[in-house]
C-alpha cells in the first residue's frame, strides 16, 4: 500500500509538471509575451487552487484566433477562471470539469450560483453538462436569464432527461429562427415540453372542446 | 342560471380553490385560448335524432404546474331549442417527492336546456401521481356537489389510472367508481393518442359496469384532427357515449364535422430583466450565423465523428477546443456533408465554423455561447 502511494505521488510528481509545461507550450507563438505571461499566471493560479486549466488555455486561444487584443484575453481568462471557481462552490468540489466548464457558462450567462446549486438539488446523481449548457444557450439566445433558469429548473423538476433538455433547446432555437421574441418561444416551449413529460396524465384541466354534442 | 343555495358553498369553494391553485405558481404562463365550431348529427338516448349546431369558445392558463380553465358552450338543435353550458376548472401539482407528485383539482359547471332541465356540479379532487418517463399511474379520491333541478344531492367517488407513453402515442386505461346523488356506477375505460404530423387521432372505448341508474354497456368514440394550417384544424368525430350523472348529460350517438381555431399560445413570460453580458441585437451581423448548416457529433469506435450538413458549401472549416483554436478543413462526404474524426473525451466544448472562408459562426444544431470577444461560439456537449 505504502509502496503504491509513494509510485502515485512520484508520478503525480512527474505528471504534473508536464502537463502545466504542455498547456503552456499551446499559448507559444499565439499570444505577445506580455499577455502570455499573465495567462500563464492566472492559469497556474487556477491550477494551485485545483481548479481546471484547460479552459483557460483554450479561452486564451480562442481570443487570439478571434484577434482579441492582450489586456481583453487576459481579462477574459481571469473571468472563466473566476467563474469556474464560483461554479466549483455552487456544484460541489467532486463536479467533473465538463460541470464546471457548463456551469461557468451559465453562470456568466447570468444564472444566479442559487440556480447551479439547485440544480444539483434536482439531478443529485446525474451530470449537470447538459442543462447547464441548455441554460446558457436560452440565454445567448436571448431567453432572459430568469426565464432561462426557470424553464430549465421547471424541466428538472418534471424529470427531463437530457434528451429532452436538448429537445427543448432545438425547439426553442427553432421558434427563435421563425421570429418569436426569445422569451415567448421559451416560456411557451416549457409549458409545452412539461405538458409533455405529464403526457398519459388526465390532470384536472384537460380544456379540450367537447367532440360530443352533449344534451342534459 | 342560479344554483342553489346548498350548492353555492361547494361552487364558491371550488372557484376559489381554483383562483387559489392558479395563484400558487408564479413561473412563467401562457394563456391559450380556442374556439370550436361544429355542426353535429345527434341521437339521445329517448329521443329522435336531430341536426345540431355549436359554438365552444375555451381559455386557459397554464404555468408549468397549475392551470386554470374556462369553457362554455352553446348548442342549438333542430326544433330551435338551445343548451348552455359553462366550466371552470383548475388544478395544481406539487413539487416531486422521488417519483411521487400531489395533484389538487376542482371543476364547477352549470348547464341548461330550454327553459326546463337545470344542473349544476362542483367536485374537488385530490390524486397521487407516480410518474415515470414512459409509464405513470395514479389515484385519489373526488367529493363534490350536485343540483339536478328540484334536487341537490352529494357526489363521491374515487378513480385510478394507468398510462403509458412513446413519442407521438400514448394509452390511458383509467377505472372510476362514482355515486352521485342515488345513482351509483363504474366505468372502464381506455383512451388511445397518435399523432404524426397534422394529424392526430383519438379513440375511446369503456364499459359501465356495476351501475344502478345510471345504466350499463359498451360506448366508444373516435376522432381524427387534422392541422390545416397554424392554428386552425378540421375535426371529425363519432361514437356513443354514457351519461354522466355528475355533469348531468345523457348518453347519445352522435357525428360531428367542426373547425377548431386555436391561435398560437400567447407567452405571458416575466418581464426581460436582463441580468449579465448578453449580445449585441443582431448576433448574425456579428458573427455571420449558419442558419441553413447543420452540425451534428455521432459516436463511432471511440472517436466523435463531426458532421456538418451544408448543402452548397465548397469547403467547411471548423476551429475550437479541440483543435487549438487553429482552423482545419472537414473532409467532404458527399450530398452536402463534411466530416472530421475527432478523438474528444466526455465533456463540453466550444468551436466555431465558417464556409468557404465567410465569416466564423454557429450553425443550427449546436448550443449556442457568447464569448468574452464580441461573438459568439457553439457548444457541444460529448456525452
Amino acid at each position: 500500500m505504502n509502496v503504491r502511494v509513494v509510485n502515485a505521488a512520484l508520478l503525480g510528481a512527474l505528471l504534473v509538471p508536464a502537463m502545466a509545461r504542455a498547456q503552456t507550450e499551446r499559448l507559444a507563438g499565439r499570444l505577445d509575451e506580455r499577455t502570455r505571461a499573465e495567462v500563464v499566471a492566472v492559469v497556474d493560479s487556477a491550477r494551485a487552487a485545483r481548479l481546471p486549466s484547460d479552459p483557460l488555455v483554450n479561452k486564451a486561444l480562442e481570443g487570439a484566433s478571434k484577434g482579441a487584443d492582450g489586456p481583453r484575453i487576459v481579462a477574459a481568462v481571469r473571468a472563466l477562471a473566476g467563474g469556474l471557481a464560483r461554479s466549483r462552490a455552487a456544484l460541489g468540489p467532486a463536479s467533473s470539469e465538463a460541470e464546471l466548464v457548463a456551469g461557468a457558462a451559465a453562470l456568466r450567462a447570468g444564472a444566479a450560483p442559487s440556480f447551479l446549486e439547485r440544480l444539483r438539488g434536482e439531478y443529485p446523481r446525474a451530470p449537470l453538462v447538459v442543462p447547464l449548457a441548455v441554460m446558457a444557450d436560452l440565454a445567448s439566445r436571448g431567453v432572459p436569464a430568469d426565464t432561462a433558469t426557470r424553464s430549465v429548473l421547471a424541466l428538472a423538476r418534471a424529470g427531463a432527461r437530457e434528451a429532452e433538455l436538448v429537445a427543448f433547446r432545438q425547439s426553442v432555437e427553432r421558434d427563435i429562427a421563425l421570429g418569436a421574441p426569445a422569451g415567448a418561444a421559451a416560456a411557451v416551449r416549457v409549458n409545452a415540453a412539461e405538458r409533455d413529460l405529464y403526457t398519459g396524465v388526465d390532470a384536472a384541466v384537460n380544456p379540450t372542446p367537447p367532440r360530443r354534442p352533449r344534451k342534459p | 342560471m342560479r344554483p342553489r343555495a346548498s350548492l353555492r358553498v361547494p361552487l364558491l369553494l371550488a372557484t376559489c380553490s381554483v383562483f387559489v391553485a392558479a395563484l400558487a405558481a408564479p413561473c412563467d404562463a401562457q394563456v391559450e385560448a380556442g374556439l370550436d365550431a361544429s355542426a353535429s348529427l345527434v341521437k339521445y338516448e329517448g329521443y329522435l335524432a336531430s341536426g345540431a349546431a355549436s359554438l365552444t369558445p375555451s381559455v386557459t392558463w397554464r404555468s408549468p404546474r397549475t392551470a386554470l380553465a374556462a369553457r362554455g358552450t352553446f348548442l342549438i338543435f333542430e326544433s330551435g331549442n338551445t343548451s348552455i353550458q359553462g366550466l371552470i376548472s383548475g388544478g395544481t401539482f406539487s413539487r416531486p417527492v422521488g417519483a411521487l407528485r400531489l395533484e389538487a383539482a376542482a371543476e364547477a359547471g352549470a348547464s341548461t336546456y330550454a327553459d326546463f332541465a337545470r344542473f349544476a356540479h362542483a367536485l374537488a379532487r385530490v390524486r397521487v401521481h407516480a410518474l415515470g418517463r414512459t409509464l405513470g399511474a395514479w389515484v385519489g379520491p373526488l367529493a363534490g356537489g350536485i343540483s339536478r333541478g328540484s334536487g341537490v344531492g352529494g357526489a363521491w367517488g374515487v378513480a385510478g389510472g394507468l398510462w403509458v407513453r412513446a413519442p407521438g402515442r400514448a394509452l390511458e386505461l383509467t377505472g372510476t367508481r362514482v355515486a352521485a346523488g342515488d345513482t351509483v356506477y363504474s366505468d372502464l375505460q381506455g383512451r388511445v393518442r397518435w399523432q404524426a404530423g397534422a394529424v392526430e387521432l383519438e379513440g375511446i372505448t369503456g364499459a359501465r359496469v356495476a351501475s344502478r341508474g345510471g345504466g350499463r354497456g359498451l360506448y366508444g368514440d373516435a376522432s381524427i384532427s387534422v392541422r390545416l394550417m397554424t392554428g386552425v384544424a378540421l375535426v371529425l368525430a363519432g361514437g356513443s357515449y354514457a351519461s354522466d350523472p355528475v355533469r348531468g348529460s345523457i348518453s347519445g350517438r352522435f357525428l360531428t364535422l367542426g373547425a377548431r381555431l386555436a391561435p398560437r399560445p400567447r407567452a405571458r413570460s416575466a418581464p426581460a430583466i436582463q441580468v449579465g453580458p448578453f449580445l449585441p441585437p443582431d448576433p448574425g451581423a456579428a458573427t455571420g450565423r449558419l442558419d441553413r448548416v447543420r452540425v451534428a457529433i455521432e459516436q463511432l469506435d471511440g472517436l466523435a465523428i463531426l458532421t456538418v450538413r451544408a448543402v452548397g458549401a465548397q469547403r467547411v472549416e471548423v476551429m475550437g477546443d479541440f483543435t487549438d483554436w487553429r482552423p482545419i478543413a472537414l473532409a467532404p462526404a458527399g450530398d452536402g456533408g463534411f466530416r472530421h474524426a475527432l478523438a474528444l473525451s466526455s465533456g463540453i466544448y466550444r468551436f466555431n465554423l465558417r464556409l468557404d472562408g465567410g465569416p466564423w459562426g454557429v450553425p443550427l444544431g449546436a448550443g449556442l455561447s457568447a464569448d468574452e470577444f464580441g461573438g459568439q461560439a457553439g457548444l457541444l456537449v460529448v456525452p
